[in-house]
């Protein structure tokens, strides 16, 4: 394949069917995300394409930049405290925040151009794709279609669940950033991501409800858990096919944001696509394990909380921006 | 100005004796260098050459005994004369006179006689080159049952007319230059003029060009400057040493280069895919090269991720092996009183040493060192009770599977030795980092803008035409690979 300009979106599908699908974030009854999906779907496109439209215009204010960087590097604090949890709770004792870091930061330094980024992201999102087919084909035979729930739902589990369909992730924002550039007949598609991300959560739930049934909400790590019960041949556990793959998942997210930083702050409004330096990758690095050890005395899950709310307050900064920034323009040609 | 100084300091004196007394003075202590001084129609000469390389028979028979019947009347002068060997003689001498310094020490150099003449600059070339050189032969380390038996010579001529001799269309193009490097070595890049793409050509050329280096003794020394991120440890260049493979490069529009006394060829740009083929590929079956070339590739695999995967497995994840096995691993760890990861490294390293002593040894005792070595290992330290069975069935198919894949064992030693370190300090994680570390090289070391995992990733036809496997030769045949054109 001819080395032309990358396509970073199956980066961005993987970064987001793995918050989806390993994090438990997507945990509702199917019924109610099949009756939510389509709002929440246009919801979301709506919301990206907004942020797409507006960032053209207040991608040129500087804090805002700073900001927005600053955000990625928590998700990144944020992608590493959650993945060492996974493996405190698989392999107790057997790791470290520093030791989890420093392995997965060490492939990033590969991962700063923008071919070897886009390429490395389709090989994971195609062995993500083969994992999850071997973890729902292995634990096939104790999938059971009477798991799934009929209690009626009132309004507030509906409710529920549009609110978790509309859980904000970088991954919504990041095409701003990084197809902010391309010519309106090459705009990116705004709902491409939150229709995946929103059907791949409905899917999930839908066979964590056919394993679990009525225990799902009660479960810590559904997809870990289901993960440990496939059986393929002799081999009795599978979890630790979910934990490569939520690492290499980690690895690939972690050189996006750095990819997308580097557009934000060193390279913005510069020509060609942006590669971060070995300084910006070391600072990145360093960063990033800093805030992690920094936030560990944190509950996770109040973290993540903040971190989306953050998240949709920077969206909302960027439409006003924006906005505000549209409009002067316009003010000044027709003066 | 001071390109018009050297340009004057590199020209040669006009008098026969002071261009003699500058060529004592370079070569004077050179017992190799043999000056014989002649007349010719009444004008002073001196024929120069360097013995060993240039031959005084070739010389007479070729030059001399023509030159003294055509010139027995006196001519004027040195440039008369001079003109009248270039223009009017039939003896086969250079078309072009040497005039400087530089051309001069050249020209010797590879073994030409020179006849210098007084009364003008310099003198007269004749190609009289005889050098003691290695035969045609059997390549040694690329192995293949059939094909051609070829393989390249240290001569760059000679080199130059096998792949010629191969490669017979009037669309193949052989550039040869000399390398800015202190022995002024010479190099050639070929390549079928029809095929390559010009761009690629007149970059490559253009990257030779700027490279400076003080010896130039194989092709390889090239293929470093032209990686594009010098931290990856993928090849930018494959190496040959079989004209047929130079050959089959140049119909895919690839760039050879040649190096004088090298016998490898260097092929770029070269693909990930391409250290899995072999000429024996395309002349077997269809069916059974592919199988074939998958088995490369399950041994490149083992070879780099298998003792790390171990590792991983009896001594972080015990859930990822069956229980009946896992059984037997424990038993026989207990055993042994080093922790995992140093026998692991410890037996490794140990049969990397022993691989590279019956490599590097003399012929005649690489055998032995290589026998003591695997009796050693093999026998002794499981006696012994310092290494387990199962570690050392482990390391020992790795090295093993390295050999599956020669051109990329430098590869494979270090991507297992970085692997078995990260997994045994970091585990699961160690393990996964380790992968898309070397995932992320091999999706970083493109060469010449083209993706150096083409045509494996992404999956489309051509990985199943001449990738993983390769497809029956009417298929092949009719859908010829071009680099540079067909990648889509």
């Amino acid at each position: 394949m001819k080395n032309d300009p990358k396509c970073l979106t199956p980066i961005l599908l993987l970064g987001l069917l793995m918050d989806l699908l390993l994090s438990g974030r997507a945990v509702v009854w199917t019924r109610l995300g099949v009756a939510t999906a389509l709002l929440a779907v246009l919801l979301l496109g709506a919301l990206c394409g907004a942020v797409y439209a507006a960032w053209r215009y207040a991608g040129a204010c500087r804090w805002l930049r700073l900001l927005f960087a600053a955000l990625l590097v928590l998700a990144g604090a944020t992608q590493l405290l959650r993945l060492n949890a996974l493996y405190r709770y698989a392999y107790p004792g057997a790791t470290s925040l520093l030791g989890i870091g420093l392995a997965v930061l060490l492939p990033v330094l590969y991962l700063r151009q923008e071919g070897a980024l886009a390429q490395t992201g389709n090989i994971a999102l195609a062995l993500f794709g083969v994992g999850c087919l071997l973890l729902v084909g292995s634990t096939a035979a104790r999938l059971r279609i009477t798991n799934l729930q009929g209690a009626a739902l009132g309004p507030a589990g509906y409710v529920g669940a549009l609110q978790s369909q509309l859980w904000l992730y970088p991954e919504y924002l990041l095409p701003a950033v990084l197809y902010g550039k391309q010519k309106k007949e090459n705009q990116y598609p705004p709902f491409k991501l939150p229709l995946w991300g929103v059907l791949a959560g409905v899917a999930s739930t839908l066979l964590l409800e056919l394993l679990f049934g009525a225990a799902l909400p009660s479960i810590q790590n559904p997809a870990h858990t289901a993960a440990a019960y496939g059986q393929l041949s002799v081999f009795n556990r599978l979890e630790w096919v979910q934990l490569m793959l939520w690492t290499v998942a980690v690895v690939v997210k972690l050189a996006l944001y750095l990819y997308a930083i580097g557009g934000l702050v060193f390279c913005y409004g510069r020509p060609g696509p942006p590669a971060a330096t070995l300084g910006a990758y070391a600072g990145y690095g360093v960063a990033v394990v800093l805030l992690a050890a920094l936030l560990q005395v944190f509950s996770l899950e109040v973290l993540v909380a903040y971190q989306e709310e953050a998240l949709l307050l920077l969206a909302v900064v960027i439409l006003v921006a924006g906005g505000v920034q549209c409009g002067l323009q316009k003010t000044k040609r027709q003066r | 100005m001071p390109q018009e100084e050297t340009k004057n300091s590199d020209t040669l004196p006009l008098a026969l004796g002071q261009t003699l007394a500058l060529l004592q003075e370079i070569f004077g202590d050179s017992s190799d260098f043999y000056v014989k001084p002649a007349d010719l129609g009444g004008v002073r000469c001196a024929i120069v050459l360097f013995t060993g390389i240039s031959s005084p028979e070739k010389l007479w028979v070729m030059a001399l005994d023509a030159i003294t019947r055509e010139v027995e009347t006196p001519v004027a002068d040195g440039p008369a004369l001079r003109q009248r060997l270039l223009c009017q003689s039939i003896v086969p001498l250079e078309s072009k006179p040497l005039e400087t310094k530089t051309a001069l020490i050249e020209k010797l150099s590879v073994g030409m006689s020179v006849l210098l003449i007084d009364g003008c600059p310099g003198g007269v070339a004749f190609s009289t080159q005889e050098m003691p050189q290695r035969s045609v032969s059997t390549p040694n380390s690329e192995g293949n049952i059939r094909g051609s038996q070829e393989a390249f010579t240290e001569l760059l001529r000679n080199n130059v007319s096998l792949l010629r001799r191969q490669f017979r269309s009037g669309t193949l193009v052989a550039e040869i230059t000399t390398a800015n490097s202190r022995a002024k070595t010479e190099y050639c890049i070929c390549y079928d003029k029809a095929l390559a793409s010009p761009k690629m050509v007149a970059r490559l050329r253009a990257e030779l060009a700027k490279i400076e280096i003080p010896v130039l003794l194989d092709s390889a020394y090239f293929a470093s400057f032209l990686k594009q991120d010098k931290l990856n440890l993928f090849p930018a260049a494959a190496y040959t040493e079989r004209p047929a493979t130079a050959c089959a490069r140049l119909c895919e529009g690839k760039l050879v280069v040649l190096v004088a006394g090298s016998p490898f060829a260097m092929v770029v740009p070269s693909f990930f895919s391409e250290h899995f083929e072999t000429l024996d590929d395309y002349s077997s079956g269809a069916v059974f090269s592919g199988g074939i070339r998958i088995l490369k590739y399950l041994a490149f695999f083992l070879s780099v991720f298998g003792p790390g995967l171990y590792l991983v497995a009896v001594g972080f994840a015990p859930e990822m092996i069956p229980v009946s096995l896992l059984a037997k691993l424990a038993r026989a760890e207990a055993e042994t009183p080093l922790p995992l990861l140093l026998e692991m490294l410890g037996l490794t390293l140990l049969l990397e040493i022993v691989r590279e002593a019956g490599l590097r040894a003399p012929r005649s005792i690489g055998n032995t060192v290589s026998l003591v070595g695997a009796l050693i290992i093999g026998e002794t330290a499981v006696s012994a009770g310092i290494v387990s069975v199962p570690v050392l069935t482990m390391a020992a198919a790795a090295t093993v599977a390295t050999l599956a894949v020669p051109s990329l064992y430098e590869q494979s030693i270090l991507f297992r030795f970085f692997i078995l370190i990260l997994s045994g300090v970091a585990g699961v994680p160690g393990f996964a980092c380790g992968a898309v570390v070397i995932l992320a090289m091999s999706c970083g070391a493109a060469i010449f803008e083209l993706d150096y995992l083409y045509p494996l990733a992404p999956l489309g036809a051509a990985t199943w035409r001449d990738g993983f496997v390769r497809a029956i030769w009417s298929n092949l045949a009719k859908k010829g690979y071009v680099v540079g054109r067909h990648e889509k």
